[in-house]
């Protein structure tokens, strides 16, 4: 396997000094077979609409994606140190839509969320805990019982 | 993180993850670790098959409950860190001119000129662009940049974006110009050129790479701790890190 912690020594040191807090104990949660679930991306590139307004230093809010209009989209995350020709090639390679629909279409998966949303990566994770929590909220609105969080 | 906050929330949550030493420390619900390069969670652009045995090894996650579960998958991608020296590649695009000094906006403008054709190919195929971050023409987000490479210091063009808010998706928006401008090319020996490769043609061999290069530098010796902050880490790679701008 490529490594990619092998190959950028110096990004690989800067990642692996990064505070990253332990979590507290929170009991894993049973749902139904795939087949039946309902699932939505939540990504942490910093994705936002074109027409939004891009990420900003310290962004803690988060971007709607609604499954009807996510065709037009733009990375504004705030780190230069990831890829970002793969998007350009394929959207899909960092936020999987069309892959979903179609295992949605093939019965792999019951079905794709309404909406999907995006937060950006690089703020401290402590500071991002409203939005997931309203994110939250409107997950479950939308019926959403399975998260397929994707990272950049 | 975020993962816990949605369990907690009552959501079940899995992750694709990029950095296995960040996942052992934080211990997230579920996470398939994957051997992809930053920047390309699901591997490879697009090959569907591929991006679905991806998520479906993700999504398979769910039905562990014996958390955190933390699984690699088994699958790589071609090699896919590879540089130009090593197979050879070089960019079908032959640019007028090598990097030149930036003294004036004509030498950036002629290359963003240049490109169009390809830039607008790239885009017809996408079926769009990633550019506009910064709402301004490519064009105007070059000259922008120029004029601060050069040590002029231009308010932001933006109304509701400050200067360090331009400089930065200035230079995204130029950098995505490139990159679609480049990847709109043939595939060279049967595969497409690696972002390593586009990476070290972009730094190393246009105006664009250069003008954000020397604008990196001036933006480092900046008294606004914020413009500082951009041109330290915001603009240049890690890994191009090494190159100097052509003065």
């Amino acid at each position: 396997m490529v490594r990619l912690t092998e190959t950028f020594e110096g990004l690989a040191n800067t990642l692996r000094g990064m505070e990253t807090p332990a979590n507290p104990d929170t009991p894993l949660i049973d749902g139904p077979p795939l087949a039946n679930r309902r699932v939505a991306i939540i990504s942490t590139a910093g994705l936002t609409r074109i027409g939004d307004r891009p990420f900003g230093m310290g962004g803690d809010e988060y971007r709607v994606i609604p499954t009807e209009a996510a065709d037009d989209l733009m990375v504004t995350h705030l780190s230069t140190n990831f890829d970002r020709t793969g998007f350009a090639l394929d959207t899909n390679v960092m936020f999987p839509l069309d892959r979903l629909n179609e295992m949605a279409a093939a019965g792999i998966i019951g079905s794709v969320a309404d909406y999907h949303y995006s937060v950006m990566g690089a703020t401290d994770p402590k500071d991002l805990k409203q939005s997931a929590d309203q994110i939250a909220g409107l997950l479950k609105q939308d019926n959403v019982d399975a998260v397929l969080l994707v990272p950049v | 993180m975020l993962g816990y906050y949605f369990e907690a929330a009552g959501i079940p949550t899995t992750q694709i993850s990029l950095v296995r030493e960040h996942s052992v420390m934080i211990k997230p619900p579920r996470a398939l670790w994957v051997s992809f390069e930053l920047g390309r969670p699901l591997g490879i652009p697009n090959d569907a098959p591929f991006q679905t045995r991806v998520i479906e090894a993700a999504l398979s996650l769910l039905d562990r409950t014996d958390g955190p579960v933390l699984e690699d998958y088994p699958e790589d991608v071609p090699a896919s860190i590879a540089t130009s020296e090593e197979d050879g590649w070089a960019c079908p695009i032959s640019l007028p001119s090598p990097p030149k000094a930036v003294d004036q906006d004509s030498d950036i403008l002629d290359e963003i000129e240049f490109l169009k054709s390809w830039h607008d190919l790239a885009a017809d195929r996408r079926g769009g662009t990633t550019l506009r971050s910064s709402r301004v023409t490519t064009e105007d987000a070059a000259r922008f940049l120029a004029a601060w490479a050069r040590g002029e210091t231009p308010d932001s063009p933006v109304e509701g974006f400050s200067t360090v808010d331009m400089l930065r998706l200035a230079s995204e928006d130029l950098k995505a110009y490139y990159a679609e401008a480049a990847t709109a090319q043939p595939a060279h020996n049967g595969r497409d050129a690696t972002s390593v490769q586009i990476s070290d043609w972009f730094w190393g061999e246009t105006q664009g790479g250069n003008l954000l290069l020397k604008l990196a530098s001036v933006c480092k010796q900046s008294d606004d701790r914020l413009i500082k902050i951009i041109g330290s880490a915001l603009i240049v790679p890690y890994h191009q890190s090494h190159r100097q701008a052509v003065s």
